[in-house]
Parts: C-alpha cells; sequence; structure tokens
C-alpha cells in the first residue's frame, strides 16, 4: 500500500505539492486528476524517490521512500509519462538490463519477458535485432511497460500509461490493470483521459495547485457534487467553466 | 539467483555499450562490426602519438622521460576523457529510466566512471605502448619500470576521472542547469583547443633542452601532475634515490587520493540531483529575455531586409535558438569549430616561424583565412543532425512549395553568427599576435569566400535543418572530396589576394573578388532552385 502524509515540495516560490496527505490500500487503482502544472508528476517523481520532498513522508508498503530508498524501489514500478529508454540498446537489451537491477538473472527474465511479448503482441526478433531507437512509440510504451512490471511489483505508478498504444493494446492493458488490482496490487493511475480514469479506477483524486481537492468513489464524487460526469466535476472543481461556449467563441473569431 | 550480476556491473556493461552507440540507429549487429572497427583504428592512431614521447626515452633521464610520457597521456586520454565525461554524466532522460529502480546514484556515477577509466585507460596504454619498449634503452631506467608505469598510467587516469567529475558536480551544484550547460560547452570547447595546442607544442617541448633533465624538487615540478606521476615511476622501480622524488610522488598519490574520495565519496550521493536537473525544465525568466531578443533583431534592419522570407526568416530564427540555446548542438558544434580557428593560429608560429618577414606572414595569414572557408560547412553539416530531426517532419507536411528558404535562412544564421565573426576574430587575432594590418586586409576576401563557401551544402543534396539524426549514413568520401575542394578554392583565392596585394592590386582585386562571389551566387541559386522539394520527401 501507499501511505502519504503531507508531502510538501516547493520549486524556488511555487508549491507544487502542498501537504498532501492520502492513503492507497492494497487491491486499489487510485486515478490521480489534475489540470497541467497541479503537481501529478511531482508527486510521482517523490513517491518514486526521483524527488526528495521538502517535509512529509510516503511510504510504500511500510518502507519510506527517502530514507530506505533501495528497498521501497524494489517494491515499486513505474510508467513515466516520457517513456524515456536507451534508444541505443535492443528491446531485448534494455528489459534484460532493468530486470537484472532488480536482481533477476538472464534465465529466470527471459520467460517473464516472453509473457509480455505475448501479451503485447511484440515481436521476438525486432525486440532483440532492432535498437529502441528505432521502434515506433507505441512499441517503445510497451517496452517501458513491460520493464516497469517484470519484476511483479506490489505498487504500481503510471504516468499517463495509454499514450502512444493502440486500441487493442489499450483495452489489453486496462483489462491487465484490473487483474492486478484484484491480485493485491497497489496501483496509481495518472492521466488527463478523464473517461478512461473514471471506467478503470476504483477512486479519484483530484488536485490542482499542489492541493488536495477532493478524494472519492467517482459515483459518489459525482452525485455529491451534482454533476452528471467526472468531466463536468473535474472542470468545475478546476475553475474551468464555460469550456464550449469559449471554444464555440474562439471558432468564430478564428482568423482566415 | 546465482547468475545474477552485481548492480554495478550490470550497470558497467550498459554504459560500455551506450558509449559506442548511437542513439538513433536501427540495427545492433552493425553497430558491433563498426565498434570494433572504430576503437580498433581510434587505438592505432594513439598508438601513433604515442611515438613523440617514447623517442625521449633516448635523450631524456628517467624522471624526464616517464614525465612526458604522462604529460601526452593527460593531454590525449585524460582529455578524451573530459569530453566523454560531460555527455555521459548527464544524459537528459536518465533520471525517468533508472532513477526509480533500485539503484543509488552513488553506485550510477562509480558505473559509469569505472566505464570511461577503462576506455580512457586502453587509450593511454595505445599511446604509452612504444613508450614501455623503448623504456628499455632508457639510460638510467630499471626493467621494472614498465610494470610501474603501468600501474601510474592506471592511478593517473583515476585522477583525471575523479577530478573533472569532482569540476562538473560542484558546477551543476554551483550554477544550475542552464549556466552549467554553457560551462560544458566551454570546458569542451577548450579541451579541444588544449588538444590542438598539445599537438602542436609537443614535439618542440620534447626538443627542449630544460626538459631533458628535470628537477623533481622544482616549484614547476611540484606543481605539475605528469610529474608527480613520473616520480612515483622512478620510485617504485627503483631508477632514482626515495630521497630525490618521494615529494611530487607523495603529492600524486595524496591527490589521487583527496579528489577520488572527493568526487565518489563526498559529493557521490549529490550526483542523483545533479541528474534530475538536467531532466528539468529551463526557468522561465531567462527563456523569456532570449525569445524576445532575437526575434527583435530580425525584425530590425539590416537583418529584416537581409531576410525578406517569412520562411527564410523562421529558419534563420530556429537555426539561431539552437546555436545559442540546444545543449546537444552547442556541445558537438563549438568543439569542433574551436580547433578549426586555432590550428591556422597555430600553424603561423610553426617551426622555423620565429623570422616576422612580411610575407611569410601574408602567405600565412592567407592560409589561416582561407581555412575560415571550412567553418560553415562544418557547420551546416552538424546542424543538419539533431536528436530533435522527427521535428523536421513540420517542414515537410506544411505547404511550404520549396526547401529553398529553409536552407537560406539556416545558411545566413550560420554565416551572420559563426563564419563571419569567426573569420573577423581570426584575423584581428592575427593581427594582435604579428602585429601590421595584413591579416585585417586578408579578411575581406576571406569573408567573401566564407559566404560563397556556406551555398556548398545545399549544391549536392536538399538541406534542411537538423533534420537527420546524429547516427544517420553519410558519405565519407564525398565529403572529404568537398571539404578538399573548397580548402583549395579557398587558398588559391586568398593566395591571389596575397599576390594582388604585393603588386598593389588589392582593391581592384576585391572589387572583382566581389563581382565573381554574386556571380557565384547567383549560380548556385539557380542550382538550390532546380532540385525540387519532392526529392526531401522522397
Amino acid at each position: 500500500m501507499i501511505s502519504i502524509r503531507g508531502l510538501t515540495k516547493a520549486f524556488g516560490g511555487t508549491i507544487a505539492v502542498d501537504a498532501l496527505t492520502l492513503d492507497v490500500p492494497p487491491g486499489q487503482i487510485l486515478g490521480l486528476l489534475g489540470p497541467n502544472g497541479a503537481g501529478k508528476t511531482t508527486t510521482l517523481k517523490m513517491l518514486t524517490g526521483m524527488l526528495a520532498p521538502d517535509t512529509g513522508t510516503a511510504l510504500i508498503c511500510g518502507v519510506d521512500i527517502h530514507t530506505h530508498p533501495l528497498e521501497a524501489k524494489r517494491l515499486l514500478g513505474f510508467v513515466p509519462d516520457s517513456g524515456a529508454v536507451y534508444e541505443a540498446l535492443t528491446g531485448l537489451e534494455f528489459l534484460l538490463m532493468v530486470a537484472a537491477l532488480y536482481g533477476i538473472g538472464e534465465k529466470e527474465a527471459r520467460p517473464r519477458i516472453r509473457q509480455f511479448l505475448d501479451f503485447f503482441d511484440l515481436d521476438e526478433v525486432t525486440l532483440g535485432g532492432k535498437l529502441l531507437g528505432a521502434y515506433s512509440k507505441g512499441m517503445r510504451r510497451k517496452i517501458v511497460i513491460t520493464a516497469a512490471l517484470l519484476h511483479n511489483p506490489k505498487v504500481v505508478l503510471l504516468d499517463e500509461p495509454l499514450d502512444g498504444l493502440d486500441a487493442n493494446a489499450a483495452v489489453g492493458f486496462k483489462a491487465l490493470l484490473e487483474s492486478l488490482a484484484k491480485d493485491g496490487k497497489t496501483i496509481v493511475y495518472s492521466s488527463h483521459v478523464l473517461d478512461v480514469v473514471e471506467r478503470v479506477c476504483h477512486r479519484v483524486a483530484i488536485i490542482d495547485k499542489g492541493k488536495l481537492l477532493v478524494d472519492g468513489v467517482p459515483a459518489e464524487l459525482i452525485t455529491q457534487h451534482g454533476a452528471l460526469t467526472l468531466e463536468e466535476l473535474f472542470t468545475r472543481l478546476c475553475g474551468i467553466t464555460g469550456a464550449a461556449a469559449r471554444a464555440a467563441e474562439f471558432a468564430k473569431t478564428l482568423l482566415p | 539467483m546465482t547468475d545474477v550480476p552485481s548492480r554495478e556491473k550490470v550497470l558497467r556493461g550498459l554504459f560500455w555499450k551506450l558509449m559506442f552507440r548511437g542513439r538513433a540507429a536501427h540495427d545492433a549487429a552493425s553497430h558491433k562490426r563498426r565498434r570494433q572497427k572504430n576503437l580498433g583504428l581510434t587505438l592505432a592512431v594513439y598508438g601513433v602519438f604515442g611515438l613523440f614521447p617514447a623517442l625521449a626515452a633516448f635523450w631524456c633521464q628517467p624522471l624526464a622521460f616517464a614525465s612526458s610520457l604522462h604529460m601526452i597521456t593527460l593531454l590525449f586520454a585524460s582529455l578524451t576523457l573530459a569530453g566523454s565525461v560531460g555527455t555521459m554524466l548527464f544524459v537528459r532522460e536518465e533520471a525517468e529510466i533508472l532513477l526509480h529502480r533500485p539503484v543509488a546514484a552513488a553506485e550510477l556515477l562509480r558505473a559509469k566512471c569505472a566505464v570511461l577509466v577503462t576506455f580512457s585507460l586502453l587509450l593511454a596504454l595505445a599511446l604509452n605502448a612504444i613508450g614501455l619498449v623503448t623504456s628499455f634503452w632508457n639510460k638510467g631506467n630499471t626493467p621494472f619500470f614498465a610494470i610501474a608505469h603501468v600501474f601510474t598510467t592506471l592511478l593517473l587516469m583515476l585522477f583525471s576521472a575523479a577530478l573533472i567529475v569532482l569540476v562538473y558536480n560542484v558546477c551543476l551544484r554551483w550554477f544550475g542547469r542552464e549556466r552549467f550547460e554553457n560551462l560544458l560547452t566551454l570546458l569542451q570547447t577548450l579541451m579541444a583547443i588544449v588538444m590542438i595546442v598539445g599537438v602542436q607544442i609537443m614535439p618542440r617541448l620534447l626538443d627542449n633542452e630544460a626538459l631533458r633533465g628535470i628537477d623533481p624538487k622544482s616549484t614547476l615540478a611540484l606543481l605539475a601532475p605528469p610529474v608527480w606521476f613520473g616520480a612515483i615511476d622512478v620510485l617504485l622501480c627503483g631508477a632514482m634515490p626515495v630521497g630525490q622524488v618521494w615529494l611530487p610522488a607523495a603529492i600524486g598519490a595524496g591527490a589521487t587520493a583527496l579528489t577520488t574520495w572527493l568526487a565518489f565519496v563526498k559529493l557521490g550521493s549529490s550526483y542523483g540531483v545533479g541528474l534530475l536537473a538536467i531532466g528539468e525544465s529551463s526557468s522561465p525568466a531567462p527563456e523569456r529575455m532570449q525569445q524576445r531578443r532575437l526575434p527583435s533583431l530580425v525584425a530590425r534592419a539590416p537583418l529584416r531586409w537581409w531576410l525578406r522570407d517569412p520562411v527564410e526568416r523562421q529558419a534563420f530564427l530556429l537555426t539561431s535558438a539552437y546555436l545559442v540555446r540546444d545543449r546537444e548542438t552547442k556541445l558537438k558544434l563549438y568543439p569542433s569549430l574551436a580547433p578549426l580557428l586555432v590550428l591556422p593560429v597555430m600553424a603561423v608560429f610553426g617551426p622555423g616561424g620565429r623570422g616576422d618577414e612580411a610575407a611569410r606572414v601574408t602567405g600565412m595569414s592567407t592560409f589561416a583565412l582561407a581555412y575560415a572557408a571550412i567553418i560553415p560547412i562544418q557547420a551546416m553539416v552538424l546542424l543538419q543532425r539533431s536528436e530533435h530531426w522527427r521535428a523536421a517532419d513540420s517542414f515537410r507536411f506544411t505547404p511550404v512549395p520549396h526547401w529553398g528558404p529553409l536552407f537560406h535562412g539556416a545558411r545566413k544564421a550560420i554565416v551572420c553568427w559563426l563564419a563571419v565573426p569567426a573569420t573577423v576574430v581570426l584575423a584581428g587575432v592575427l593581427a594582435a599576435l604579428r602585429g601590421g594590418w595584413t591579416p585585417v586586409l586578408m579578411a575581406l576576401p576571406a569573408v567573401l569566400t566564407v559566404v560563397v563557401c556556406s551555398w556548398v551544402p545545399g549544391l549536392f543534396s536538399v538541406w534542411l535543418p537538423l533534420s537527420k539524426p546524429n547516427e544517420a549514413y553519410q558519405v565519407q568520401a564525398l565529403g572529404c572530396l568537398v571539404f578538399g575542394g573548397v580548402m583549395f578554392a579557398a587558398m588559391a583565392f586568398g593566395g591571389l589576394a596575397a599576390w594582388m596585394d604585393h603588386l598593389g592590386f588589392f582593391w581592384p582585386f576585391l572589387v572583382v573578388g566581389l563581382g565573381t562571389a554574386l556571380l557565384l551566387q547567383q549560380w548556385f541559386a539557380r542550382i538550390v532552385a532546380a532540385r525540387l522539394w519532392r526529392t526531401a520527401v522522397d
């Protein structure tokens, strides 16, 4: 599980995350929502130990990520939104390298990689012979997801994981997330695609300017705030009002 | 799980592979072949460079001989190391690939440095190979010198790696990301210059009587790292009494221990912070200032008159922005252009160059300034490649009827910000060093040459700025032929200018040269216009 207490991070005079407190129990998928610059990625970076908080704590299955980073990192898998990989490695070299960093030897890693290959319909020849720099965006994303799940982590953090995936792979991945949650994994899913979050996540937390605005089951939150959809609730909470009217007005005023 | 290698071993394997492979390549097998070939060639070239200090064995005393070997090692292997460290230590996005995995920042740093030290040790051993053999003929030396020297070369590489890592880490801590990137470029440019200057002065230094015998207790010896490690050499093999060389040897050992501790133990844990900082977006304030300055310059005369075509103007802005702001562009461009400027200056001071006869100065200045003709071509070759090459698709899917304006915009940016200023600076430096106005006068035909030569990359194929991956295949032979042809033409024109100056016809010659340059540009413009856009899409 994840336990966050008073997590705060400021960059210069700007507070990116402001005393965030959250718990995500095992078996739950939490959707982390917020407009651009709300502090989602900073929160995820603090949860993964990439960024040290100014104050507050983050526990991964009871292990403090900042006092015991290596132990905590072994328990989590992270899909960054950048989808960064070493482009000069082949897909297979990259995955074997990542597996070794988690203490999984080549013999044990190969069947695990094979499983993901089958799941994502990846071709073994491409994986072993082509460098990642030559992969399509979707293929690269599949490799990044495989690299995050290869060591079977207890906590999975996802930042826009569907970006670049084709429809089939996206459907498969969403089903995989549900299965992982049923197996007791703790999942945090950060995205701007609200309908996917609404369908996949058991619970959503909306943050803006680093502060937690609401936290709860999507259907309940929608009812509580008198909204019709999660999108309406989101836009209302984040101060985006009259978007349709503004868009119509903008389209009319577009210069020829 | 017995087959699981340690994390550091995994990381060392990773960085060794990354060191030799490009980012945007396609086929892993072809890289392996190219890597072996390139490494073999590099080691052979380094072996040849090692010949100069190796010959010192026949006339230098053991300490001077050992120090000269360490000097060339420091010059080449350590500077190669310094050039590679910046790009290997601070890879953008690396934090997102590795720092959320169970890897400590200090482990990352150690693995990278181990790879760099191993690589530079290979280079160092190639450099010292002939010296190790000639050491057996070094008067006053012992047969154990070779063993001791291999050990001290390793020590020197460790010292160099630790010192460079320390400097980079401290700079990143103090200066922040944006200034750090500029510092990185400056350091690598300086290193390229030092290497070129070193190659030029090394043979002359070794010829110097004063260096044939070094006093190990002199202040100069105590301040020179090659002497420190040379002293450890002669101390270990027993070629000189301990009482004479213990002090520089102790300084060498102490400096290595101290820098290694500071770089890897004291500051090693903060390496992750630096790695993250490199990936962070830049602070908004300076970015806004840069954005305002460049377009306002373009909006004013004379640039407004020169860049009338809007596409050309935007290509000019794009190229100018990359020349100033993009880390990758700066790191590959400036260090590769610096030697082009330094070499001609060194050539003016070449062997036998102590006389200051007017004809010689004129001739060498002409040669030096004709060398400047390479600058726009080299810059354009480098600026055609970028890690952001995929963004060049925007040139192709927008309704731009011809690639010419994109080429001209980039070409003009290079002429305006790089080639002409470099020629002027070169002329100024030569005039200051040699006295007299001849280099300044010769700069006028050189400027004409530079402008005409900037067209060359667009004469053979469609040229778009930042449109190819860094690893894209290029025809080396054609490139060499073009470079050779341009150099020959530029020198011929420069030589003609010098001759006309000698005959008293410089100004009429310049007018004719200007007319020729205009005619040539007209002809080149037709060639560019005749090559259709479709070629680029295909």
